[in-house]
């Protein structure tokens, strides 16, 4: 049996006022344990998208360090250094917001992303067709990797909010809408006791009164 | 908006040669070092902070720490597989807020 509320009268005002709260837990409740439905199953969409963007991602660095090992090679650790250091660019990353069932995701998209050989700024003469490959191979790699960040930040703030919702959801359930109904009861049994004494001392007045016209 | 990487030699060189320019090399770095670069990272217009692995391997408590300081919803920090390929931790974060949400491991 749940605790019943503290300081509540019995009257029929507090029964009256009780019972209207357990009407709108209730509803609370139900609307809260939709909410977490459609968040599970949102959940599910998001984790499908995670595991292949993640695979993505891996496969793409895979062949890119493949590449970059490759150009290594042939060009040395110290040459590798120096043009690595005249590639740099400003990359512009759009970053916007979307909502999904009330939790705010982030929403990224890269422009421009993948350049022409040219673009890059390295001379051919001291490089090779490996290094361009690496090259293009991780300007790729940026591309799932912003998906990626995109669907993991939106796996991690659903999963989070799902937890949120559910732990409201079991409060009502279990402890607040408990509380309420058996505080009803209470209230109840209080009230019917109340009858059944001023019904006795009726009958015990009654009783009395007639025993005196006698 | 500005991506940013924290890695060692040869993810640096790679991520360079795609064009990023906000490169931090980690190689035998104290923890502090880190932490000032993170916090660099989060007080500038940063929105993606790429981190090796291996590296987020051995700062996890200062990750974490660094996720509750985040206000808003940038910036986000994504661990990547380095030239070693991806790591097999014997915990899987994903898989256990994936069980944790669910209720269930779903394949």
């Amino acid at each position: 049996m749940a605790d019943i509320l503290q300081n509540v009268k019995p009257t029929r005002m507090e029964l009256l006022k009780l019972r209207r709260r357990v009407k709108l837990a209730d509803k609370g409740h139900r609307l809260l344990k939709e909410k977490r439905d459609a968040l599970i199953s949102e959940f599910m969409i998001v984790i499908k998208e995670y595991k292949d963007a993640r695979k993505r991602v891996e496969e793409n660095l895979k062949v890119a360090f493949y590449n970059l090992l490759m150009a290594e090679v042939l060009l040395g650790s110290r040459d590798l250094e120096q043009i690595s250091g005249i590639t740099l660019r400003d990359i512009n990353l759009d970053f916007m917001t979307k909502n999904i069932m009330g939790v705010s995701v982030p929403v990224m998209k890269v422009d421009n992303l993948i350049r022409r050989v040219h673009e890059r700024g390295y001379g051919f003469l001291s490089t090779n067709a490996k290094l361009d490959d690496a090259a293009r191979n991780f300007e790729e790699s940026i591309g799932s990797i912003v998906k990626l960040a995109e669907v993991e930040e939106s796996v991690r703030r659903i999963a989070e909010e799902v937890e949120k919702t559910k732990r409201r959801v079991n409060a009502l359930e279990y402890i607040v809408i408990p509380r309420l109904k058996a505080t009803i009861k209470h209230i109840e049994m209080r009230m019917e006791e109340i009858e059944r004494e001023s019904f006795l001392r009726l009958k015990k007045i009654k009783a009395s009164l007639e025993a005196r016209k006698k | 908006m500005e991506i940013a990487l924290i890695g060692d030699r040869h993810t640096i060189y790679g991520f360079r040669l795609a064009g990023i320019k906000k490169t931090f090399l980690i190689e035998d770095s104290r923890q502090e070092d880190i932490r000032g670069i993170l916090k660099d990272l989060f007080e500038d217009s940063t929105a993606l902070i790429l981190i090796t692995e291996k590296i987020a391997a051995k700062i996890r408590v200062l990750l974490e720490e660094a996720n509750r300081f985040r206000k808003g919803i940038m910036p986000i920090i994504l661990q990547i597989p380095d030239s070693g390929g991806p790591l097999i931790s014997a915990v899987d974060p994903m898989r256990e807020l994936i069980k944790r949400t669910v209720g269930f491991e779903i394949a």
